[in-house]
């Protein structure tokens, strides 16, 4: 655990250093390196202005919103298979995604028919996000105490009634605003700035020390719910605590960043196969590891084919995923 | 003898005429009673050239000119043969509800091949890369539904005005006029080599997109935040005002965007996303816009100071 801990730090580290020195324009390691010293009052800028702007205004920002979207989508992915004791489960599981998409699709083209302004989007993702898994809650939520498969089932519903919703939108609307959805949906971190960060960060912060915190009785809700109450766990409320905290900090991410797939089915995995089955040490580890593995995903999306990026989603699963099989094949699957 | 002289000279005059005959009949039946224009440029260019009372249904993004466009539209982009050769109207006269010639610019379904199986005419014009291009599928338009004249004349309203544009910019040696053309937010641009860059590079603007042409996108890049801002432009076109809403005031306030040059020294264009990604009648609007653009950036002392 203290090794796996110990080099999950150094690895946030290394992507954090990637995240502010490499990219389209070339600018010597040392002086990002100067610069940063500089910064915390050690030495003296070393950056020409034009460089100080690329690093600090651009790089900074998009690097701390990676480190935000990693841990949120991370942690929600691990406390949502813990909730649901589902090794499939993720962040999106309860219609987050498909709430968002429709929202961001409605503002999208309404923006092309002059009936919006850019800043509805993030906001009717949100909106869409956290409607969506209300509606989830209400027709599934009841019979959460007998089986929460039930659950699932209403999110899988709910998303497909609003894919399709989505996908109607879509065919009546024009080229643009199809190429549009379609880059949203693929998630991206390139229009991130400072303000987007002091958006999200409230969301993400309070939710990930909620979700972190359930870690204990995530534990005991894991030998089954009748022995998780004669244990004096509410489950009820944990889960319905733990589900809300997640999918806010989901929507919040989502709405901000778009959707970026596969961080929060695999890191809890990539996790749980280094340090063991216990949430009090695969959610703060997966936090951690979460936030490196997307600032490193969103530096290989934007450097490979430099200026222009490549989908972050499919980097997240293309590094992922052999990331994945590797630990897979060299440790022995654990039980969620 | 008299009788037979005059008979040889009947069928010899009916000779000459029978040319004129077939011709008469043939233009007539050149000149198509149903088109339809899957095309916004060349709906635009239909009713410039006088061929609108012809045209029986346009693709959902038609919207110009204004007034008059049917009311029979087509999603372009997933266009049906059944609905199409069904969409004219049927008179004694013409009893076929097939149409007589549809204009495409983007070859959907294979859209174009399915057409023609059905013997319906199909005309691909696809975005030229140049204004000998825009010229030449005016020009074909004409012939195609029987205004020649009218197409011609247009055709060289828009050469005479681009040619004077041109030239009426200042030649400006030692002044490097650098820009960035934005497609949409995700910073999709294009370089020279296309039909709108042509123009830019025309009017002796040097395109920040060129150095960056892939054969993944050729002629249509995409850029990043760092690389704009790195290339620090003299002007940025924004060619995403209606589809995006974005105009001088949001890309200033997009992170770094306050430190480029044509931020700084109010050098934002925004165009009509429309016009400018049209290469029909209203090519000379944008022409101008981008002209004086140019000619007030050449002008302008921040700039160069």
């Amino acid at each position: 655990m203290g090794i796996v801990a110990a080099c999950t730090v150094v690895a946030l580290a290394v992507a954090i250093v990637c995240g502010l020195v490499i990219g389209p324009t070339s600018i010597p390691t040392w002086r990002v390196v100067g610069d940063i010293f500089a910064h915390v009052g050690v030495g003296h800028d070393t950056l020409t202005s034009t460089q100080s702007t690329v690093v600090w205004t651009l790089r900074a920002p998009r690097m701390v919103i990676g480190l935000l979207a990693g841990s949120m989508l991370a942690v929600a992915g691990g406390t949502y298979q813990g909730v649901f004791r589902n090794p499939l489960a993720d962040p999106y599981l309860l219609g987050v995604a498909s709430g968002a998409g429709l929202g961001a699709t409605f503002a999208i083209i309404d923006i092309s028919h002059g009936n919006a302004t850019p800043t509805w989007t993030p906001l009717l993702a949100f909106v869409g996000a956290l409607g969506a898994v209300a509606v989830t809650w209400l027709i599934g939520g009841r019979s959460m105490r007998a089986n929460t498969a039930t659950l699932i089932l209403a999110g899988v519903a709910v998303a497909s009634l609003l894919t399709s919703a989505q996908t109607f939108l879509l065919q009546q609307s024009n080229a643009e605003s199809i190429t549009l959805v379609y880059l949203w949906l693929l998630g991206t971190l390139s229009n991130a700035g400072w303000s987007t960060v002091w958006l999200v960060l409230p969301y993400v912060i309070v939710c990930i020390i909620i979700c972190v915190g359930a870690g204990r009785a995530l534990d005991v809700m894991s030998v089954g719910e009748e022995e998780s109450r004669s244990l004096g766990v509410p489950v009820r409320r944990v889960r319905f605590i733990v589900i809300a905290a997640s999918s806010l900090g989901t929507a919040a991410i989502v709405s901000a960043v778009g959707l970026i797939g596969f961080v929060g089915i695999i890191v809890p995995h990539i996790v749980r196969l280094l340090v063991g089955t216990s949430y009090r040490r695969i959610l703060p580890i997966s936090v951690v590891f979460g936030a490196a593995f997307l600032v490193f995903a969103d530096t290989v999306a934007r450097t490979v084919i430099a200026p222009s990026e490549l989908p972050l989603g499919v980097v997240t699963a293309l590094i992922g995923a052999p990331v994945f099989v590797i630990i897979l094949s060299l440790r022995r699957p654990v039980a969620v | 003898m008299f009788k037979s002289l005059r008979l040889v000279f009947a069928l010899f005059l009916s000779a000459l005429a029978l040319p004129l005959i077939v011709s008469s009949s043939a233009s007539a039946a050149a000149k198509p009673s149903c088109v339809v224009s899957l095309s916004p440029t060349a709906t635009e260019t239909l009713y410039a050239i006088g061929a609108g009372p012809q045209v029986q249904a346009v693709d959902t993004d038609s919207d110009y000119p204004t007034t008059g466009l049917p009311k029979k539209r087509i999603n372009a982009l997933s266009p049906s043969v059944e609905a199409i050769i069904g969409i004219c109207k049927t008179t004694t006269a013409r009893p076929s509800s097939k149409p007589d010639l549809v204009i495409i610019s983007y070859d959907a379904n294979e859209i174009k091949e399915k057409l023609s199986a059905v013997g319906v005419k199909v005309i691909d014009q696809e975005p030229p890369s140049n204004v000998a291009g825009a010229i030449a599928q005016i020009v074909q338009l004409g012939k195609l539904t029987g205004h020649v004249k009218s197409a011609d004349k247009l055709a060289a309203s828009i050469t005479t005005t681009i040619n004077a544009d041109i030239a009426s910019v200042p030649k400006h040696p030692g002044k490097t006029l650098t820009a960035y053309y934005e497609l949409d937010t995700t910073y999709y641009s294009l370089t020279s080599s296309t039909f709108v860059g042509s123009l830019l590079k025309d009017l002796g603007v040097v395109n920040i997109a060129d150095a960056k042409n892939t054969t993944a996108d050729p002629g249509y890049p995409q850029l990043s935040a760092e690389y704009i801002v790195s290339a620090d432009p003299k002007m940025i076109f924004l060619a995403d005002t209606i589809c995006c809403k974005q105009s001088a005031s949001t890309v200033a306030k997009r992170p770094g965007f306050s430190k480029v040059a044509a931020v700084q020294d109010r050098e934002v264009i925004g165009l009509n996303d429309d016009i400018a990604s049209r290469w029909g009648p209203r090519l000379k609007n944008l022409m101008n816009q981008l002209t004086l653009a140019v000619t007030g950036a050449l002008k302008n002392p921040k700039l160069w100071k």
